[in-house]
């Protein structure tokens, strides 16, 4: 029954599983449409062995678990990369690094269904991802504090789990800085 | 008539809430401005009259005040959790104040008193107050606190304050659970087993 | 104070937490609409005595030949602002009968969702009226997840989607050959197997499978003898 209006975690996993990644299939797709499939999102393919494509993650990890792929690396997921990310991160207290809006839900995927695409660097990938996400949060949390009416806070590049993090009390607190505010409008900062 | 005015400024949609129910039922310090006849003992058991006289003082639940003000026929003041001395506090750092103990609905009891007719607004004091605790609140529930002093915490914060609290508590809890491992909606096991008191067997 | 045991059966309601639902409290809610029953008769009663007072002032005003329109009830604070007590009363009682029985229904509900049928216990805490209504929403439900009048789905069967039609399981004890629909496979104890969701489940419910997070590891290495 659905009592809960806001999303959790999984129901962000799901909507982070139409995106899109590349495998090297290790099967070829003899259809008429040029050996590629059609769906709800969008036609992907051609199927051919050891020729990279891209397709939704949903379909990547069906394959993977059936032997039937290998899912890459995306360009972002590796060690260079987020140090970098993770550097900026930490040098701009105002400023949110750009990253893919389903990066915890895209490398927990990843971690879990294509180890093995990160061969030796999915320890230090996978402590990457935690540092980020772990001094991202802590950077919100000082960006709402500064929340004193029922005004805006400015927050760029936040990611879909960050936001859903704080959107229950973010919402909550501004619901109640605009309930008391409202009844008396003189008395806003 | 009556009952609708009170909820009526704001919280119409709450008509089934508990916690607007609950709300309500504060009491707070009155005067009649009019005799009443028949309902003393029922308003104050404490007095042996059947009448109340006029100008006499009683303790009068949220939901009944809007009737009689918007009549004219009773006075309202200043409940004492919104007085000079809880101004004086806020003043100096409302951080530590234990609202639950004063008014546990300390902000929805000050909207329903500035919605009631004739009485005293206190709504620049509780938004005074929201805001010098707002930080607080945000601060404590991101925050890695053992479950005990999370509890502490909590026993400070208004009902109010508290649902935002646990609010922001449980949706870093979701992240973190599904983050490390663990399955989807593990608290819906164990409400099951709480609803129909027999332990839960199984899959389905 | 009036509204004192409806506000009772709310509080109960509040106290016991939004997961459980306490026995439906019939003697309170009798005693309630007996508190009801007092008030309206007292209503009546000071009504009565409103409208004598009202009669004889204007009788009054009539004899010394002023004019008697002005008089209102207003003119006997005593008894109007009893009466509006009163009133108010009446209708916070009601609003909390109607939070009472509302917010039981609402939990009710959320049960029918979480298991089929009532256990006994929880059967005992319910009135007759709301098992009633437990079995019709029931009905209701079972007709609209029906395959002929419905959408053809147990909708409670998952809290959340299956991410796939199969799944990882582990066998936790040797079960011999069993024939799934993709072909047969033996059922060794330890070892790690991809199968249709539906197929497993009636096995892991009797604790021959258990769901596995992911596949073993020569699943990854064989996939890539494919490069």
């Amino acid at each position: 029954m659905p009592v809960d209006p806001s999303f959790s975690p999984y129901d962000l996993e799901f909507f982070a599983e139409d995106d899109v990644v590349k495998i090297v299939p290790s099967f070829s797709l003899p259809t008429f449409s040029h050996s590629s499939i059609r769906c709800i999102g969008g036609a992907f393919g051609p199927f051919k062995p050891n020729i990279p494509v891209e397709v939704p993650l949903w379909l990547a990890v069906a394959l993977q678990k059936r032997n039937n792929c290998r899912i890459l690396q995306p360009d972002w997921l590796n060690t260079e990369t987020l140090q970098e990310a993770l550097d900026q991160e930490k040098n701009t207290a105002a400023v949110f690094h750009r990253l893919p809006f389903h990066y915890l839900e895209i490398s927990k995927i990843l971690f879990l269904h294509a180890k093995e695409a990160f061969g030796t660097d999915l320890l230090k990938v996978k402590e990457l991802v935690g540092d980020i996400c772990k001094v991202r949060l802590s950077k919100i949390n000082a960006g709402l504090q500064v929340l004193q009416g029922p005004m805006t806070v400015k927050l760029n590049n936040l990611s879909a789990a960050e936001c859903n993090v704080i959107r229950p009390f973010f919402q909550g607190a501004l619901d109640r800085f605009h309930l008391l505010a409202s009844v008396c409008l003189r008395l806003l900062p | 008539m009556a009952g609708g005015a009170v909820r009526g400024a704001r919280q119409g949609g709450d008509y089934y809430s508990l916690d607007a129910v609950l709300a309500e039922e504060t009491l707070i310090p009155c005067m009649f401005k009019c005799g009443s006849r028949g309902v003393g003992r029922a308003l104050d058991p404490s007095s042996g009259a059947e009448d109340v006289k006029p100008r006499a003082a009683a303790e009068l639940p949220l939901w009944m005040l809007q009737a009689l003000t918007s009549r004219d026929m009773l006075a309202v003041k200043v409940p004492r959790w919104y007085g000079e001395k809880m101004r004086r506090k806020i003043q100096a750092g409302a951080g530590v104040e234990n609202l639950r103990l004063r008014c546990p609905y300390f902000y929805d009891v000050a909207l329903a008193l500035h919605a009631t007719d004739g009485a005293p607004s206190v709504a620049d004091l509780v938004i005074s107050t929201f805001r010098s605790r707002y930080k607080e609140i945000l601060t404590k529930a991101h925050s890695n606190e053992s479950p005990k002093e999370m509890a502490r915490i909590e026993a400070l914060l208004s009902v109010e304050e508290a649902a935002l609290f646990n609010a922001g508590r449980a949706s870093l809890d979701a992240l973190n659970r599904w983050r490390f491992g663990g399955r989807a909606n593990p608290t819906r096991t164990r409400a099951k087993r709480r609803l129909d008191g027999a332990p839960v067997n199984g899959s389905r | 104070m009036f509204g004192k045991r409806a506000v009772d059966l709310v509080k109960e309601l509040s106290a016991a937490g939004s997961d459980s639902l306490p026995p439906y409290n019939d003697e309170q809610v009798r005693l309630v609409l007996e508190e009801i029953a007092e008030h309206s008769a007292t209503l009546k009663e000071l009504s009565g005595v409103l409208n004598e007072k009202k009669r004889l002032r204007e009788a009054e005003l009539e004899e010394r030949g002023e004019p008697s329109t002005s008089v209102s009830f207003g003119d006997f604070p005593e008894e109007t602002s009893a009466f509006i007590v009163h009133h108010t009363s009446i209708l916070r009682n009601k609003r909390l009968l109607l939070t009472y029985m509302k917010e039981r229904m609402d939990r009710i509900k959320r049960l029918r969702w979480q298991q089929r049928s009532l256990s006994e216990d929880t059967k005992q805490n319910l009135s007759q009226a709301e098992i009633e209504w437990f079995n019709t929403y029931s009905q209701l439900l079972s007709g609209y997840m029906r395959r002929d009048t419905g959408v053809g789905m147990d909708l409670t069967l998952d809290e959340s989607p299956p991410k796939d039609p199969d799944m990882y399981v582990r066998v936790l004890r040797d079960y011999g050959e069993v024939a799934f629909s993709m072909g047969s496979v033996v059922l060794k104890k330890g070892s790690t197997h991809f199968l249709p969701r539906a197929e497993a489940d009636p096995l892991i419910r009797e604790g021959v499978l258990c769901p596995s997070q992911s596949g073993p590891i020569e699943a990854f290495n064989s996939s890539n003898d494919y490069v």
